[in-house]
């Protein structure tokens, strides 16, 4: 299908004796916000490690845009968020950008626009000119997002995104993830809040590797009869079962 | 507040409990000396290889030959008989470390009672070998002269030969620190780029930017090699100013192309940036980069031919150093700096300074992956 953006088959990742992925399939069409929830250790971070090619699956395959995660060509395509800040502390909020810009190609007046506009949006305009080192840790997170957008990525893979960032702002990320998502961009964002949760078109729950359910928020209220996503989660973790979709 | 055994002793505990779970840093702690102290030992215990002296005597003075050749090999000295006019190419091509040559009015000289004039070319680049070649020569003078028993051979020695030494490089002008200057240039360079390099990738694992690297366009060939362009402007800065402050504050004499000396330290750089990079992979944060020092730089210090030359090892260790860039580069600047050669003389070493790069960028690239 052209509008399918990610395609993940029979995935499957074990570090040492450990399953972190256990035959996960899914598929994720374009202008999705796609997100991936589930208690720590449940292989959120995994899949999207795999699915930006930092790690290697061990069996099954995990192919964006038709091409197998990780092709060099598809690279310039994707946009990632670590959960680690991945920033060079020892550079100004613009170096980094600036860099991160260079690295992707972007150079002259383009690069000075989409520059200012990842600033605009993360709101750190003001704090152009100071240090990573200088920044609390939810400003650094700003500027972690900031790096993943500026080259505007058809596809973009947040790993927590926003952790430690105040809820106001939060409001204002999510405005944009909506928007972007509006214009055709594909966000994979992994969250630990579930009012998070409940703005994805759809949510994969993961538990110890496993999907136990895929589906819109709404079905997903709907099918397990629960007011809210944070007991149906519950409800679903302790049945731990994978739940049949209707 | 009173000082409390029990607090102090939980913060002992702490520490203890730290190192006894770093088993990398315990192993560094209680086995990094001993490999250390044994290969130093190692090197000064075993025999160093005997120094290749030509021995030069007159036709005339044939019959004393055998007796001269044995009462220098007695010394340890390994010897060849050469001809007087083939002295200089045989020093020059490093087949000899000394030629001793006796005159050719030497019967004459010891019939009419004189002192023998006996020329010593040295050739000179090696102080430790120069060192030798004089203290061995010494004793077998005297030995020929005075008390050994075959004075008879030489009955009428009224008194030492007296020992005329030319050097064919180095000699009086070139100090100690001249002969060190070389391994300095190549050694501080090796040392801060290699400790610099992997502390600087450990920095992109630690922060994570390696993984927005490895996520980007960036290929790791170019993660390697830009890394490689960074350090090369500061490493060439710190090398130019090692060379001029040895030349003009510390005075070392000293000959070639300078244009030499820093293509030798170009490759010295790259080298060390690949290697600190693929072994940074090797290590979990920054103190662990720094215990490579006793591991990767120390053994290169004593093997490199920084004190002591490659052919005075045993030939373990001297295998051991082959397999090392930084025995190469102190080869090719000592060439330079010390004997004047030029391209033409060093090119294997930085052929092998070249092939070392390779590797490492190779090992580096290879590994950056294994950091996400």
């Amino acid at each position: 299908m052209n509008d399918e953006v990610v395609r993940v088959e029979e995935l499957t990742k074990d570090f040492g004796a450990l399953r972190a992925l256990d035959r996960l399939s899914l598929t994720i069409p374009r202008g999705t916000i796609y997100g991936l929830v589930g208690p720590n250790g449940s292989g959120k971070s995994t899949l999207i490690k795999i699915l930006t090619g930092l790690l290697r699956p061990t069996s099954g395959q995990a192919t964006l845009f038709g091409q197998t995660a990780g092709t060099i060509s598809i690279r310039r395509r994707i946009g990632y968020m670590p959960q680690l800040e991945g920033l060079y502390l020892d550079l100004t909020v613009e170096e980094n950008l600036q860099f991160f810009a260079s690295v992707y190609g972007l150079k002259g007046a383009d690069q000075r626009v989409r520059t200012e506009e990842a600033l605009s949006l993360v709101e750190l305009t003001a704090r152009r000119g100071s240090k990573g080192e200088e920044l609390s840790g939810g400003l650094r997170q700003r500027l972690s997002l900031a790096c993943a957008l500026l080259h505007r990525p058809e596809l973009l893979l947040l790993d927590e995104p926003t952790v430690g960032v105040d809820p106001e702002l939060r409001q204002t990320f999510w405005e944009a993830f909506t928007r972007m998502a509006g214009e055709g961009t594909t966000l994979i964002i992994s969250t630990h809040y579930l009012e998070e949760a409940s703005r994805c078109r759809r949510l994969a729950m993961l538990r110890d590797g496993q999907l136990l359910v895929e589906e819109s928020p709404a079905r997903i209220l709907e099918s397990t009869g629960e007011a809210s996503l944070e007991e149906a989660f519950l409800r679903l973790g302790k049945e731990g079962r994978r739940v049949g979709l209707a | 507040m009173s000082a409390s055994l029990d607090r102090i002793w939980a913060l002992a505990l702490r520490v203890i409990r730290q190192f006894r779970r770093d088993r990398r840093t315990l192993a560094l702690l209680f086995l990094a000396p001993l490999f250390v102290m044994s290969l130093l030992a190692y090197m000064i215990q075993s025999p160093s290889s005997s120094v290749r002296l030509g021995l030069s005597l007159p036709s005339a003075a044939a019959p004393l030959q055998g007796v001269v050749e044995e009462a220098l090999r007695a010394q340890g000295l390994e010897v060849t008989v050469i001809q007087e006019q083939d002295a200089r190419e045989l020093l020059e091509e490093g087949k000899l470390d000394a030629a001793l040559l006796f005159p050719q009015d030497l019967l004459q000289v010891l019939a009419a009672g004189g002192q023998p004039k006996v020329e010593l070319w040295l050739e000179g680049s090696e102080p430790s070998i120069n060192g030798e070649v004089m203290a061995r020569l010494t004793a077998f003078l005297h030995n020929l002269s005075v008390s050994s028993p075959r004075q008879g051979v030489l009955p009428n020695l009224p008194a030492l030969p007296e020992l005329v030494t030319t050097y064919l490089y180095g000699g009086a002008d070139f100090t100690t620190v001249s002969y060190l200057a070389p391994a300095f240039v190549s050694f501080f360079i090796f040392f801060f780029v290699f400790l610099l390099s992997a502390v600087s990738f450990l920095r992109e694992r630690s922060r994570g930017t390696i993984e927005r690297l490895l996520v980007s366009p960036l290929g790791r060939g170019e993660i390697v090699l830009g890394y490689a362009l960074g350090f090369l402007l500061f490493a060439l800065v710190q090398s130019a100013i090692i060379l001029l402050f040895s030349i003009y504050v510390l005075g070392i004499h000293y000959l070639g192309s300078l244009w030499l000396v820093y293509l030798v330290n170009f490759l010295v750089i790259l080298s060390s940036v690949g290697l600190g990079i693929f072994l940074s992979a090797f290590a979990r944060n920054e103190l662990q980069a720094v215990q490579f020092i006793p591991i990767v730089v120390i053994p290169q210090i004593l093997l490199g031919g920084f004190f002591w030359p490659l052919q005075q090892m045993a030939p373990a260790l001297r295998w051991i150093a082959q397999a090392m860039p930084m025995t190469y580069a102190i080869q090719a600047l000592k060439a330079v700096m010390v004997r004047g050669q030029g391209l033409a003389a060093i090119w294997p070493q930085l052929l092998a300074l070249l092939g070392f790069t390779i590797l490492f960028f190779l090992l580096a690239a290879l590994s950056v992956r294994k950091m996400a």
